[in-house]
């Protein structure tokens, strides 16, 4: 009985470290006892697994937080009203559960080429609206900035790199603009340039001169000419 | 830092804020004060980005639709959820964990659509292209965590996942810190136990 409480005393004090299970003390201890030596190992590598997890889940908070993204505030609040008010929306997979009965429908279907082709017309246009249960900015065209992002530091600077939900047509085109901020905060345009792809790599002759802070956006332009400003996002980074 | 000219400046985790009063917050939203519900919704913002990054750890493996059904089914599950929460973590941290769960889920059925019988555990957590992987041992510990003494369970959470010492876990649960220690023993003692009686084994270091 006393060896069993003193081999919890150890084991409190070292997983509340108070004691260090370096020092001679303790390895002198723990190899008098192969119970508590084994205990301690796992106790150790549990605590291990635990900061482990903890750690990613802090990496990926980080991650999130550096994504620029679009800010649906609105979208989220009015969805949490109806939610608050107890509206019934379906999540996905309560929406997914739907397949067997619609295979099901399927089978049936086929006895009938037309009742199959009906099937699939109201399964599409029933699907579409399905996917605007839960709105949070789904829909919401938009151009993502990728790289470089605000305040982190790029030197070499090695290019521009964007996204988009776009779904660019033959005429369309990403207008890419870079800026400089004077002293009195206004801005003034580095560079201008249009491309179809989601990067552009200036040349070093391009980004001669420089500033070592600067200001970039993307906007998607149509044929019309017209900017489509709801795709702008502008980013203050330095190199 | 300057501040940006963009009209939609990203809505970053509060650092500020603590879990007490995110605590707060939710409660005055669940006992019914509705203009609170703005500053809720500004929180749960970040849902999308959580699983974005998430799902970048996985190597980008869904696409952005079904990423943006995640989100929403995660703000719906977090809805759902919201008096479980405590307020040991801040909101980002406990929207984190439905986030997994939601994407997980995700991951789930699309295996099953895509090779029938598969599951989560079949899915590779590091994933092509994923540098820093994602591992799948955050679910494993907080169902395990879960089953604890509500008291010890929450001194081995502030412990790990909030970093705190013991004499800041002893103040934030109005124990003594040696208290918090007895309890954060029994509770890593009994999660070390129960884990292992799971797994049939003991923890690898």
């Amino acid at each position: 009985m006393t060896d069993q409480l003193e081999r919890e005393a150890l084991l409190h004090a070292l997983a509340c470290g108070e004691l260090n299970p370096g020092s001679p003390e303790v390895v002198a201890r723990l190899a008098a006892d192969p119970e508590a030596a084994r205990r301690w190992e796992a106790l150790r590598a549990l605590a291990g697994r635990l900061d482990r997890s903890a750690a990613e889940r802090a990496a990926v908070l980080r991650e999130a937080a550096r994504t620029i993204d679009p800010s649906p505030v609105g979208a989220v609040e009015r969805r949490l009203r109806e939610l608050a008010s107890g509206a019934r929306i379906r999540t996905q997979s309560e929406r997914s559960q739907r397949f067997p009965r619609s295979w099901l429908l399927l089978a049936a279907g086929l006895a009938l080429l037309a009742a199959g082709v009906s099937f699939g017309v109201w399964w599409k246009g029933g699907r579409e609206r399905e996917r605007t249960d839960v709105y949070m900015g789904g829909d919401v065209e938009t151009i993502v900035l990728v790289t470089p992002l605000d305040g982190a530091d790029y030197d070499p600077l090695r290019g521009f790199e964007w996204k988009t939900s776009y779904d660019l047509g033959s005429w369309d085109k990403f207008d890419i603009v870079l800026q400089g901020r004077h002293d009195d905060g206004s801005l003034f345009e580095l560079k201008h340039t249009t491309d179809r792809e989601t990067q552009w790599i200036p040349t070093a002759e391009e980004r001669k001169g420089w500033p070592a802070r600067a200001i970039w956006s993307v906007n998607l332009r149509k044929p019309a000419g017209a900017p489509e400003v709801s795709g702008s996002r502008s980013v203050l980074f330095s190199r | 830092m300057e501040p940006l000219p963009s009209p939609h400046p990203a809505p970053i985790p509060h650092p500020a804020s603590s879990g007490e009063a995110d605590a707060q917050l939710v409660s005055e939203v669940l006992s019914g004060r509705q203009e609170r519900l703005g500053e809720l919704a500004r929180r749960f913002c970040c849902l999308p980005r959580i699983v974005r990054a998430l799902d970048a750890r996985l190597g980008s493996r869904l696409q952005e639709h079904d990423l943006l059904d995640v989100a929403q089914d995660a703000l719906v599950l977090a809805w759902q959820k919201l008096a479980d929460y405590g307020g040991e973590a801040r909101l980002e941290s406990w929207l984190y964990g439905i986030a997994r769960l939601e994407l997980l889920n995700a991951l789930r059925r699309r295996a099953r659509r895509h090779a029938r019988g598969a599951d989560v555990t079949e899915i590779d957590p590091a994933g092509p292209g994923s540098a820093p992987g994602l591992s799948l041992d955050y679910e494993v510990l907080q169902r395990a965590l879960a089953t604890l003494d509500p008291a010890e369970a929450s001194v081995v959470r502030l412990k790990h996942f909030e970093e705190l010492t013991f004499d800041e876990i002893g103040a934030r649960l109005g124990t003594s810190p040696n208290t918090a220690k007895t309890r954060y023993y029994r509770g890593l003692a009994r999660l070390e136990e129960r884990l292992r009686a799971t797994l049939g084994r003991d923890l690898e270091p």
